[in-house]
């Protein structure tokens, strides 16, 4: 599959955010570090996912022409982490002298930062910030989804009061009917205007989900019914957040129109971006290879009745209990996406081993498993033998260099 | 560079084959009579078997070897359609030459089911006047008694160091390519007695550079045979569980692999773990358990999937 559309259409200037107030207030705080070091060194942007926080913070970079430093909730996770990174690069300019004179620092997600301090595995890590925001020579921006988290307790207060903070609120669903719009355009695909309403109601007011949606729509348009996917998407929405009892999203998933065998590989898929939660991800990860466990058995025995047990473990896959802020960002399987793939490259492959098995007296599948990777390498470094054994092997040697031996 | 050196550099002749001395021995005075019986062929892989009944075959017919001379693969084209079609059909032809016979050399012959196997025995047999067959395997206990005793057993031991090293010498003479003195050494170290992987090796470092080198050796082993597994493995512990999943799903499409093979690396991998001993057996277990559910029908890429996930539950929280 192509590049994801929330990458290809991430906005790269302000003003496509269609954030009027928020961005003018970034931009002024933006501009007050050229007259010195500001009061308020850090800028705090808060609000659900999928509102263009971080793409806010791109473009700003961008804007401003300075450097760009990103850290995730899964890079900085404590006080040394912080001080050994983020700070150290808060002091230096190097190569950025030649451009703006500074870099932005982004911390993304220093919420679920805070999470992990309630259990203490990032010990620090709040005042390592505070600190950051005390002694930082150049501007730093803090993402978060909840405000009222981060500001919980005394270091989280004073942390939010170094900061100029300003909220990025869910889209209205017409904002993100019009960018889905000009997606299709851009594309051209062709979706029913009906289905860009409901894709653009579902998402809750946010931008990433609907478009995320909308191109799983299109791979998926005319090869599955398109109501299935949606209520998938429901379900898997339901369950993470366990949004709804277990027995009633189990005979929901029992009631969808999608058999359990690829049901379970989207619930996979969908569970792995809150591996944050390392414990509740943990244990969804066991209940979903345990209800595998039971399909592979119905599959094997023939025993229908096991369906059972295996859609009761999956309507147990709750990663957050009674957290209902978050909103799932849909993903469809990775591995059915690239089924195509692993057939046209197996080809290749099988295509490789067997001419060169030809070549020096052994089997396709010997060549497979013994010397097919020294010749891939010398096909890789060696133009001579490249286009000798192009000829006599007769191989494909653009297919052949595609594999990756 | 123009050719692969495995094929370049093969044996022509008998007594240019390397390492397998009373092997050779024993061949040359049925070329003395003019006749082989059915021969069996058993050793590890690049131990010159291959190479020994081709260099057979030109000296037992000269130019025209190629058209008395039919090399099948049982592991490709295992089964006993192939026995009963293509080798039956080559086995009934009447050769055209002065000695009377052809021959038939099946590789990998241990790959063919027993059924393929007793369906050759009588072919062996019916044709034994026209067709003479070399069959060639890695394990001699995997052809079938009544095949065995129907042959003269050869047995080609791993290739020593110092007729190994040797070899490589004249390879990288003929090329005119320099080498550190104990480079070769590290070679046939590596090789485990297999010629052809000596030679895969030795092939790729002079990619590499200049002059073989102990480290160009080990850089050309490492590109190759990189512990896919370990990294794998490492890199769940260390809780980049989203790489990890990518990693696993890029060699599942575009290596290939097999999600049992995987499982099978893993295992392998698992003792170079630098985890403590009692983690690894806890690892050990789900492995061992993930295995097994599969085996009970359950779907590869969720169980593995399932395990990187448990490596990432143990992985200690960094500081």
């Amino acid at each position: 599959m192509e590049v994801p559309w929330v990458e290809k259409y991430r906005p790269l200037r302000l003003d496509q955010l269609k954030r009027e107030k928020g961005t003018e207030a970034m931009k002024t705080w933006a501009k007050s570090w050229n007259d010195g070091i500001p009061e308020k060194r850090g800028l705090l942007l808060y609000g659900p996912p999928g509102t263009g926080k971080t793409s806010a913070a791109k473009a700003l970079s961008l804007e401003m022409n300075w450097d760009y430093l990103e850290f995730n909730a899964s890079d900085v996770r404590s006080k040394t982490a912080i001080n050994e990174t983020a700070l150290k690069g808060s002091f230096y300019n190097t190569i950025s002298e030649f451009k703006g004179g500074k870099k932005l620092i982004v911390l993304d997600e220093v919420d679920s930062l805070y999470e992990r301090n309630i259990e203490g595995g990032d010990a620090g890590g709040k005042s390592a910030i505070s600190n950051l925001l005390d002694r930082t020579l150049n501007p730093v921006v803090l993402i978060a989804n909840n405000l009222y988290e981060l500001r919980s307790g005394m270091t989280g207060k004073a942390l939010v009061d170094k900061c100029e903070i300003i909220e990025f609120q869910r889209y209205r669903s017409i904002q993100i009917l019009s960018v889905l719009r000009e997606i299709c355009r851009e594309e051209q695909i062709y979706c029913s205007q009906d289905k860009l309403t409901e894709i653009a109601a579902n998402s809750n007011g946010d931008m990433r989900a609907a478009i995320n949606d909308l191109q799983g729509f299109g791979d998926y348009s005319g090869a599955q019914d398109r109501d299935v996917t949606q209520n998938i998407y429901n379900i898997m929405n339901e369950l993470i957040f366990r949004r709804k009892p277990a027995r009633e999203i189990r005979q929901e998933i029992i009631n969808l129109g999608e058999d359990p065998d690829t049901f379970i590989l989207y619930l996979l898929e969908n569970v792995f971006p809150y591996h944050l939660d390392r414990e509740e991800f943990v244990a969804a990860l066991q209940n979903i290879a345990r209800a595998d466990l039971f399909l592979g058995r119905v599959g094997r025995r023939m025993n229908y009745s096991l369906w059972g047990y295996a859609t009761d473990l999956m309507a147990e896959t709750t990663i957050f209990e009674l957290k209902g802020d978050k909103y799932l960002k849909f993903a469809f399987p990775s591995l059915i996406k690239r089924m195509g793939q692993l057939k046209k490259f197996r080809n290749i492959r099988d295509e490789f081993a067997s001419k060169s098995g030809k070549y020096v007296h052994k089997s396709r599948a010997f060549m497979d498993r013994d010397s097919l990777k020294f010749i891939f390498q010398l096909l890789l470094k060696d133009e001579e033998i490249r286009a000798n054994l192009e000829e006599k092997m007769r191989l494909d040697i653009d297919d052949v260099l595609s594999l990756d031996l | 560079m123009d050719d692969l050196w495995v094929e370049k550099y093969r044996p022509k002749k008998l007594d240019e084959v390397i390492g397998q001395k009373v092997v050779v021995e024993r061949l040359k005075s049925y070329l003395s009579q003019n006749n082989v019986p059915h021969l069996l062929f058993s050793g590890p892989p690049g131990t010159g078997k291959t190479t020994t009944a081709l260099a057979l075959a030109r000296e037992l017919y000269g130019e025209v070897w190629r058209e008395n001379f039919l090399e099948l693969n049982a592991s490709d084209e295992r089964g006993i359609k192939m026995v009963r079609e293509t080798i039956k059909e080559y086995s009934r032809i009447l050769p055209t030459n002065s000695l009377g016979f052809k021959i038939l050399f099946l590789d990998e012959a241990d790959y063919m089911t027993n059924e393929a196997q007793a369906a050759l025995r009588r072919t062996m047999e019916n044709f034994t006047k026209t067709t003479r067959f070399i069959l060639s395997c890695n394990y001699s206990s995997k052809i079938i008694e009544p095949i065995q005793s129907r042959t003269a057993i050869f047995r080609f031991k791993g290739i020593v160091k110092e007729d190994m090293v040797k070899a490589l010498e004249r390879i990288l003479k003929s090329e005119g390519i320099d080498f550190e003195k104990n480079s070769l050494d590290v070679i046939a170290e590596m090789a485990y007695g297999d010629m052809r992987k000596a030679i895969n090796v030795l092939q790729v470092a002079a990619t590499y550079s200049k002059v073989i080198s102990v480290n160009s050796i080990y850089e050309a082993a490492g590109t190759v045979h990189k512990d896919w597994a370990l990294q794998v493995m490492n890199m769940a512990l260390k809780g980049e569980i989203s790489k990890a999943k990518n990693m696993l799903e890029d060699a599942i499409v575009k290596q290939g692999i097999s999600g049992q093979d995987i499982v099978e690396q893993f295992h392998r991998s698992l003792y170079d773990l630098t985890v403590q001993e009692d983690l690894k057996a806890d690892i050990l277990y789900y492995l061992g358990e993930i295995d097994f559910r599969i085996s009970e029908g359950a779907r590869e890429i969720i169980q593995l999937e399932s395990f990187l996930g448990y490596l990432y539950g143990k992985a200690t929280r960094e500081v």
